[in-house]
């Protein structure tokens, strides 16, 4: 159980790696940003999309 | 107003707005993931977890759902058409591809319940939703205005954005100035898409909200200015 929370908060961990490295980029639009990040949390929430 | 003039200023509206959503928004997916993190299995976590990194990443990602394969989720054919989906700034031209064995209304369903979710701050859907029974029948109603689809194939659409008339004309007037100049209409159904999908992709937005009566008359798709007076506009195929 503890060992499944760690893998958990480690995926997590890269998501929010994810994030901020596609916040930083340069060579991508700010609308572009905007729609991988709200698709990226569709797929996240996807049973209820 | 130059031709295309006043579509490109929207878009820059719009790009301007997208900035102060995009750390809103990233906010929103990390919460939204720490959330289903305590709710889900270490598998599916994982498998959803691939699925939303690489579409950060941008690479091309098939999303699986409990459908079945030839039955497309309303999420994948919304991710498919904003995939595609392209806007040139410069020529006001929106491309964008429909995947195969999806009919357009079924594209605006999905698209709906993509607004409806992640726009929820507005008051409207993607595409009105008691237009949909008018679109649903365009092709018998209207055969002439309307391009026969085959929804057994993938189809790529282009809708141009192109802004003529003169300020301070009333609508008869500048319905007569499209009659005489004969343009080539789009589809309304594509015209319809076209501000859908990009209303969906980036801020909600309907970059196209000045249409004066999209779709409801076959071969018009008329704008008005906002509060500088009035212009027509129109969208034709390229």
């Amino acid at each position: 159980m503890q060992d499944e929370k760690q893998k958990k908060e480690e995926l997590l961990e890269m998501l929010r790696a994810e994030v901020a490295t596609l916040l930083c980029a340069d060579d991508v639009s700010e609308e572009e940003k905007l729609s991988r990040i709200k698709l990226a949390q569709a797929i996240i929430e996807s049973e209820k999309v | 107003m130059p031709t295309t003039q006043v579509v490109i200023e929207k878009a820059k509206e719009v790009g301007k707005i997208a900035l102060d959503y995009v750390s809103q928004a990233a906010s929103k997916l990390v919460g939204s993931a720490s959330e289903k993190a305590g709710d889900l299995s270490l598998a599916e976590m994982s498998r959803r977890l691939d699925g939303a990194l690489r579409v950060l990443r941008g690479e091309e990602v098939s999303i699986s759902g409990a459908a079945a394969p030839e039955q497309k989720t309303s999420l994948q054919i919304t991710h498919k058409m904003m995939e595609s989906y392209s806007f040139d700034i410069k020529t006001g031209t929106s491309t964008f591809t429909i995947p195969a064995n999806v009919t357009d209304v079924e594209a605006m369903k999905a698209l709906n319940k993509y607004f409806r979710k992640y726009h929820p701050n507005f008051k409207r859907d993607a595409v009105y939703a008691r237009d949909l029974d008018w679109y649903e029948n365009l092709p018998t109603e209207y055969p002439t205005y309307c391009q026969k689809r085959d929804y057994s194939q993938a189809r790529q659409i282009t809708v141009t954005g192109v802004v003529k008339g003169e300020k301070g004309e009333n609508r008869t007037t500048e319905e007569g100035v499209l009659n005489d100049e004969s343009p080539i209409f789009s589809d309304p159904r594509d015209q319809a898409l076209a501000a859908a999908i990009h209303a969906c992709k980036y801020t909600g937005e309907d970059l196209f909200k000045d249409l004066w009566v999209r779709g409801s008359v076959p071969g018009f798709a008329l704008c008005t200015g906002r509060d500088d007076g009035v212009f027509v506009s129109l969208f034709h195929v390229k």
